[in-house]
Order: structure tokens, then sequence, then C-alpha cells
């Protein structure tokens, strides 16, 4: 899966697989880690894992490669799809989250980095 | 809601706005403008219908995320603010003020681990089946966590689609999961598989007014009183809230086990037959035809023989996929537009129906009874053998009639004010006793209802549910939103005596006591067997720990249940 310049690869750089492929097992796998309760818990009182905060941004970082990919390959569709209030709204939110809590390396977020400073000026 | 919209809206605007620029560059940079344009004429050329309806689906969903967020936010807000005011007013220490709010935060954390449980059919043992039609079927069910017992209505997706009875189905979810009312079945969730939508609703195991109905025969107007009365108030309940029943009938008025009402939608959108009726049929009226109809119909029954005869057939009824036009007011019948009003007219036909002992248009058939609604004038009648009051014929008359003149029309304090409900204190109806209390001998017991063949029910298919994402498919656009969870009221009866008390005093959420109610349930619930027989009563609660919350409650927080030695267990 491509954004740009820069190329994402399955199994962290073992798998190439187009995006919708990518997509998919991201999806899938963020899906187990959620509901794994070891990581999540549900029960009332259980604590969370002491690394909790690990699992969460590997989620995170995975996710940013979602939206840079539609943000490079697909906005003109979006925008004739006239679903990118939508978009917006989401990556807008996703970013406040994870700068706040510096839940994502700057490093990672290279490939729409215009998009990112603009959002993230005061 | 309203702040939530506004939030999003402005976001929308601000988003289209702002960022679409941005995006454009870093999205298109280096092309040249006719290489766009052209890029986008391709693009919209190859737009499928499939990628229009995810897109669709997609931007529903995310904005029901977000309303449902703001929310869950804004709720938040307000039982903080509740919970500072009363600590406020009942002058607590300092100390005592933090340690309250810092247990408030502990409870709204756990409140929303709850929320993140995936309730799924298979977290429930499905029971005793007592309502069915066309769209699906509601069950007692059991929750196998908790053990509590709720009624489970199950639909069907397809028929949904195919008969357009979507929007109807969001709109009583919208309501049940929105209005906290007496005199409204409570809902506690909503969710889905690939076939069927599941509301899991409070079971109210008194029956409802058919049930009753079919019991009586008829009622005294005293006790007519009661229910109309009763019914009353929930209809301008949902009314507040802009929702129109539509199909308001003695199935669908439940009794609670002290045998007070609340409104429901139980019968299952039960399709009518009666598609061919049309302005022909209205026209009649101002010609001689309905004279000679009139002349030909076979010779009257007594009021009797009429009774015996609906009764035989209401029993039919009650176990057929197919509705009956009994209660419907005639504007709804002809599809020219309605409003509220035709809720009113509902109650009408179900008055005359307690007084006469059957609807005021019944017929052999639907098609007859159609008609007869779209010519009440004609057609609304009391039998010679019926005594009613002068006031209690006057307001069935109100009811049963033009939109115009309907009562109700300018709302329903007009109709509180009617001189049969003289008697009536509006205030206080739910705390009398019922007309009739119903007889329930345990948690699960149906006999209450219509007893209904299990093998005709469908086959228990395994239809998966997961992954949950997989359900915002192109044909499930129409169901995004479905899902819903309340657990506060979910908890509210685990503490034993809870219901009584609810049923006593008319609360409205949020409910600070309900978030310190939901640690004396789990410190209940740890001392309960696993095997405990559905007859027994909980075990009572344990003594109250030393330094437990509930010695930092100030005095008029604290409102201890009270336990009725007469309850039945």
């Amino acid at each position: 899966m491509k954004a740009g310049r820069y190329e994402y690869r399955w199994a962290d750089g073992t798998t190439m697989v187009s995006a919708p492929e990518y997509v998919e097992l991201l999806m899938n796998w963020i899906e187990t880690q959620i509901d794994n309760e070891h990581i999540f818990p549900k029960k009332t009182g259980e604590p969370f894992p002491p690394n909790f905060e690990d699992f969460v941004k590997r989620i995170l970082r995975k996710l940013f490669r979602v939206y840079a990919h539609i943000y490079h390959s697909h906005f003109p569709k979006i925008v004739t799809l006239n679903e990118q209030a939508h978009l917006n709204t989401c990556f807008h939110r996703y970013l406040l989250f994870v700068s706040e809590f510096q839940l994502v390396d700057k490093e990672e977020m290279v490939p729409i980095q215009k998009l990112v400073e603009t959002i993230l000026k005061p | 809601m309203d702040s939530a919209k506004g939030w999003f809206q402005k976001r929308q605007m601000r988003g289209g706005s702002r960022y679409k620029g941005a995006s454009g560059g870093a999205g298109g940079g280096g092309s040249n403008g006719s290489a766009d344009e052209h890029n986008v004429e391709t693009d919209e050329e190859a737009v499928s219908n499939t990628t229009k309806q995810k897109v669709a689906a997609a931007k529903q969903y995310i904005e029901n995320h977000y309303k449902e967020q703001m929310k869950i936010l804004q709720e938040r807000k307000e039982r903080r603010s509740m919970l500072e005011q009363k600590l406020a007013d009942a002058d607590v220490s300092e100390e005592d003020q933090n340690n309250l709010l810092k247990f408030l935060e502990k409870k709204e954390t756990e409140y929303m681990r709850l929320q993140r449980h995936k309730l799924g059919v298979a977290d429930f043992d499905l029971l005793t089946m007592i309502g069915k039609g066309a769209f699906g079927e509601v069950r007692v069910c059991r929750e196998k966590t908790t053990g509590q017992v709720y009624a489970m209505k199950k639909l069907k997706k397809a028929e949904m689609l195919r008969r357009g009875q979507v929007e109807h189905v969001r709109a009583e979810r919208n309501l049940l999961a929105e209005v906290d009312s007496n005199y409204i079945v409570k809902l506690y969730c909503s969710f889905q598989d690939d076939d069927h939508l599941y509301l899991v609703m409070e079971y109210l195991p008194g029956g409802d007014m058919m049930t009753l109905l079919m019991r009586k025969d008829t009622l005294t107007e005293e006790e007519a009183k009661f229910y109309v009365a009763e019914t009353v108030l929930a209809i301008e309940s949902i009314h507040r809230h802009n929702y129109i029943h539509r199909d308001i009938k003695p199935d669908n008025l439940l009794l609670d086990r002290y045998g007070h009402l609340r409104l429901s939608d139980f019968g299952l959108c039960k399709p009518l037959d009666c598609s061919a009726i049309g302005e022909n049929d209205f026209s009649n009226n101002s010609n001689g035809s309905t004279e000679q109809e009139a002349g030909s119909t076979a010779p009257k029954r007594t009021q009797q023989e009429q009774l015996e005869h609906w009764q035989r057939n209401r029993r039919t009824l009650a176990y057929s996929t197919v509705g009956t036009p009994d209660y419907i007011a005639p504007e709804v019948l002809l599809k020219k537009g309605y409003g509220m009003e035709c809720d009113w007219w509902s109650l009408g036909a179900i008055m005359y129906e307690m007084l006469v002992g059957y609807p005021p248009f019944y017929s052999d058939d639907p098609m007859s009874t159609c008609r007869k609604i779209v010519n009440w004038k004609s057609h609304l009648k009391f039998p010679e053998e019926a005594i009613l009051s002068r006031e209690a014929k006057d307001l069935i008359n109100s009811l049963l009639c033009s939109v115009r003149r309907r009562l109700g029309s300018k709302g329903a304090d007009e109709l509180k004010a009617h001189t049969w409900f003289e008697t009536v204190d509006w205030d206080t109806i739910f705390d009398m006793d019922a007309a009739f209390v119903p007889e329930v001998n345990d948690d699960l017991d149906t006999q209450n209802f219509e007893k209904f063949d299990e093998s005709e029910s469908e086959t228990q298919t395994s239809s998966k549910s997961g992954p949950w994402r997989k359900m915002l498919s192109s044909k499930d656009i129409n169901f995004v939103g479905y899902t819903y969870k309340n657990f506060e009221i979910v908890n509210d009866y685990q503490v034993p005596g809870m219901a009584e008390l609810k049923k006593k005093k008319k609360s409205t959420r949020p409910m600070v006591k309900s978030l310190f109610d939901n640690g004396s349930s789990e410190t209940s619930d740890s001392s309960e067997t696993t095997s405990r027989p559905p007859c027994d009563r909980p075990p009572p609660a344990p003594p109250v720990v030393q330094g437990s919350f509930l010695k930092l409650l100030p005095p008029e927080l604290e409102v201890r249940p009270k336990q009725e030695g007469s309850e039945a267990c």
C-alpha cells in the first residue's frame, strides 16, 4: 500500500500487499486486539496490562497509514462522492487525540506532513 | 441532541472549507488543471451504485457515531453537575465532596467499559414466545450473565425492507432509546445480525389489554377510565417526542406486574391487507349507495352475539400474521397524510371496545371494516343494549370524528379536561391500585399472554454475527445506527426492591443515585449463588462495610428501597 513515495508492507516489511488487502488485514487485526480482554478488559475491576500504551500506539500508528493512503491516492474521488467532510472530521479527531497523548511519532506522519501541520497549527 | 447536531454541522462546514484545499494539494500535487478535470470526470462516470451505497452507509455511520458520542458526553456532564449541585446544597465538607466526585468518576469509567461489550443473541437464553407477526416474534428471554428477564423482539430485515417498514422500526428504536417514561415500555438494548434486528425490552408479565378484554368481555366505566387515562398519558408522552404511533391497539397496551399500563409496539407491525381501499369508498358517503349497502347487510346481531363473534375472531387474529384495521384512523387508511390526532382516534376505538365489547367498526372481514371506518359518519353507532353514560358516549364521539373536531388535536390537556375524566387525578394515577392486578407467580410467568405454538417458529438459524465491522454492508445501509445499550436501567433492576421503588417514585435520568446503587448491586451479586432458582428472591444485601461510600452520603441522598414482605416471590 502506497502513500505518495512511501510504501507500507504487511507484517512490518515482509509481505507486499495491495491497499485493499492491507486495509482488510489491518482492520481484522485491530478487531482482534480490541476484542482481546487481556488488552482491553471488559469486566469491572480488571486492570489494563502494564504495556497497554504500547498496544494502543501500535494500533494508532497503523491506522495513520490508512489515512495517508486515502489522502494521497483517493482524495479527488472522496470529493466527488461528497464525503470529504466526514473524512476530515474523522482524521481531525484522530490527529488531535494522538497528538494530545503523543501516541504516534512525527516521523510516521511525514507522508501527509503539510496537512498534519495545518491541522495542528494553533 | 440539538447541541450535538449543531456541533456536527459546524464541523462539517469547517472541514469542508478549510481542509479541502490543503488536502487537495496533498493529494493532487504536481498535476496540471486539465488533467485534474479529466480525472474528476472519469471518476464520476466510474462510480458504481455499490460504491454510492457504501458511501451513504459510511456517512450515516460516521454521523451517528459522533452524535452518540456527543450525547454521552453531555449526559456525563449533566450527571456530574447534578452531583455537584446536590453536594453544594447539602453542605458537605470539601474532603467528602472530593471523595464522592472521585467515586462518580470511577462509576463513569465502569460504565464506559460496559458500553464496549457487544451484545448479541448469544448473550440471552430464549424462552417462551409471547407474540408473533409477519416481521418476527417476541420472546421472554434471560440474560445469561445477570439472570435478568427481558422481552426480546426479533425482526426480519428482509421483511422490513420488503414492506417499507425501515423508517418505522428506526423511529420506534429511536423513541424507546430517547424516552424514559413510566408510560412507555423500556428499551435496554438493540443489536443486529445478518438477518435480524433485535430489541431487548423490559418484560411486563401482566399481559396486555387484548388479553384482559378477552377475559373480561367488557369493563365498567370506572375500570375503563383507569386504562383510558393511563393510555392518554402514554400517548401524550410519545407525542411530546414528536412520535406518531399510528397503530395503537389493545395488543400494544402492555400491563406491568401491578396492572399499570405501558405503550409498546409488540404488535410487530402486522401489515394490513387494505391497500385496495381508496377515495371511491369515501365518496360513497355522499350518494345513495350507502343506503343500499345498509339495506343489503345481514340482519344485525345483538350486542352479545357480536361480542362473542369478535372474541372468536380476535383469537384467530392474534395468531395470524395479518393485522386488524379496527383501531386505525380513517386518514391513515386513506394514506392522505396524518398527524398526531390519529392516535386519539385509536384511543376512542379502544374505549368503545372496553365498554361495548367489540370495536366500533367490527365486520366479518378487514376490508369491510376499513370501509366502515372511512365512512364512520354512517357506521358509528352504540348498540341499544349498551348502557353508557352520556359523558362516555360524548367522549367516544369526540374521538371518533373528523380530524378537525377531534379532541386532543390541540394537545392532551384538551382531552384530560373532558367531564368523563373528572374523577381522575392525573398526577397520581400510576401510584393508585390498578383496576385489575394481574396474577403473576414468578419472573418467568407468561400466563397473562396467549400461548403460541412453538413448532411454528422458524428454526434457530445460527446467523453469524461477526465480525461486527462487516455488518456495514450495502444491504444494511438501512439499519445503520441500530445498536443501542442502556446499562443504567439494567443495573437499577439488580438492586432488590428497586423496581418497587421505581414504581412508586417517578424519576428521570440521569439519576445520580443509580450510580451509587451499582456499588450495592455488585456487593449483592457476589453473595448470590450461581445456581439460584428463578423463584428465589435474591438474598438481602450484606450490611454496609465500615468506610464504604454510603457513609459519605449526606442524609438527604440516602434512600433505601423498601423491602415489602407481601411481595410475591
